[in-house]
């Protein structure tokens, strides 16, 4: 597969990310203004931090006067999540130069994390998962940083009872859906596991709730499967999954 | 807060996170994965996405009134049907949003 279908069919399988993806970089935007951030500080976050989550977290944060020790530790543990991300994705994307692979672990989110761990199974080669990667990337963050943006100039004047923030909870929860649906057994057990927890753990301080029920889904998958039998696959296919093959 | 410790918490915020990033995607097997932690990373999507889709929909206790879970409710419900039989975001996006001012508008 050349380059620029590989990136071609990336950016097709991104679309949907991109529209639903606006609500919430606006949302990020507005916020910024709305905790009193100069409009450059405002606008570069999203640039250069570029993670919708951790950012929301600290601009609450701000707004409520917290030192920048609890923002930062906040930030840590929120995207502490990025490490599993790019262990994940570490192998499909091995073939790129350094360079090339600092600029497409920089574009690693929840998102193309997701979008990767459901294609890459119809992907032999590494030139081609580069490419889709790419694809699905570069695109998410362009719309992201263009959102945010656009919340900063128009600052509060969207009108707040289209709850258009919602969008991003129906996101997740389609790519959750369709994760469990695909899934093996071990991750009905620990996406469900996984859920529960977050339910249970949310009075958590600093969020750590989302941690715990994340380690606690894995674990209770790990267990699952050890009780179950062998194992499915190796490591190598770590996130290819069942479903996947062309 | 002044400019210059706004931009320098923005940047070390940045740096954070940049690192996490970059870890295994930069450095490969410069950083060794024991067996079990690879086996885990299968989980790690699904468990991810369950933590932070869960606490979005499923509120118990505290400040958030049932005016405003019930529509959210619905809609995630609705969504959730529609993922499961069509995979399909935009559907899901779509007919999420539309359950969700319903019911807003229903419960006045």
């Amino acid at each position: 597969m050349s380059f620029a279908a590989g990136f071609r069919e990336g950016l097709r399988d991104a679309l949907p990310v991109m529209l639903a993806l606006m609500p919430l970089g606006l949302v990020v935007g507005v916020a910024a203004v709305e905790v009193g951030l100069p409009i450059a500080q405002a606008i570069g976050m999203s640039y250069v931090v570029f993670a919708g989550i951790a950012q929301l977290a600290a601009l609450q944060l701000i707004a409520a006067g917290s030192p920048a020790a609890v923002i930062l530790v906040t930030t840590l543990l929120l995207n502490m999540r990025f490490v599993l991300y790019s262990a994940a994705l570490a192998e499909h994307l091995r073939a790129a130069p350094a360079w090339l692979r600092a600029v497409m672990a920089f574009l690693t989110t929840d998102q193309s994390m997701a979008l990767g761990s459901h294609r890459y199974g119809r992907f032999p080669e590494r030139g081609a998962k580069v490419a889709y990667y790419l694809g699905v990337s570069l695109p998410i963050g362009l719309v992201w940083t263009t959102a945010s943006t656009l919340g900063v100039l128009l600052g509060g004047g969207l009108p707040a009872r289209l709850s258009l923030d919602f969008a991003v909870p129906l996101v997740f929860l389609t790519l959750w859906v369709v994760a469990m649906v695909r899934g093996t057994s071990p991750v009905w057990v620990a996406g469900a596991v996984a859920g529960g927890t977050a339910v249970v753990a949310r009075p958590l301080p600093l969020n750590l709730g989302l941690l715990v029920a994340a380690f606690a889904g894995i674990a209770a998958g790990l267990w699952w499967e050890m009780r179950r039998g062998p194992a499915p696959r190796p490591g190598g296919a770590a996130v290819a999954r069942r479903g996947d093959a062309p | 807060m002044t400019d210059a410790g706004g931009w320098g918490l923005i940047l070390a915020m940045a740096a954070i996170t940049f690192a996490l990033r970059a870890s295994f995607i930069v450095l490969q097997e410069r950083i060794r994965l024991p067996a079990l932690v690879r086996r885990a990373l299968v989980y790690v999507p699904v468990a991810a996405l369950a933590a932070i889709v869960a606490p979005a929909f499923v509120q118990l206790g505290g400040d958030v009134g049932l005016a405003q879970q019930v529509p959210r409710w619905a809609a995630g419900l609705v969504g959730a049907a529609v993922a499961a039989r069509t995979g399909n975001m935009v559907a899901v996006l779509i007919v999420g949003m539309l359950t969700l001012w319903g019911v807003q508008a229903l419960l006045g």
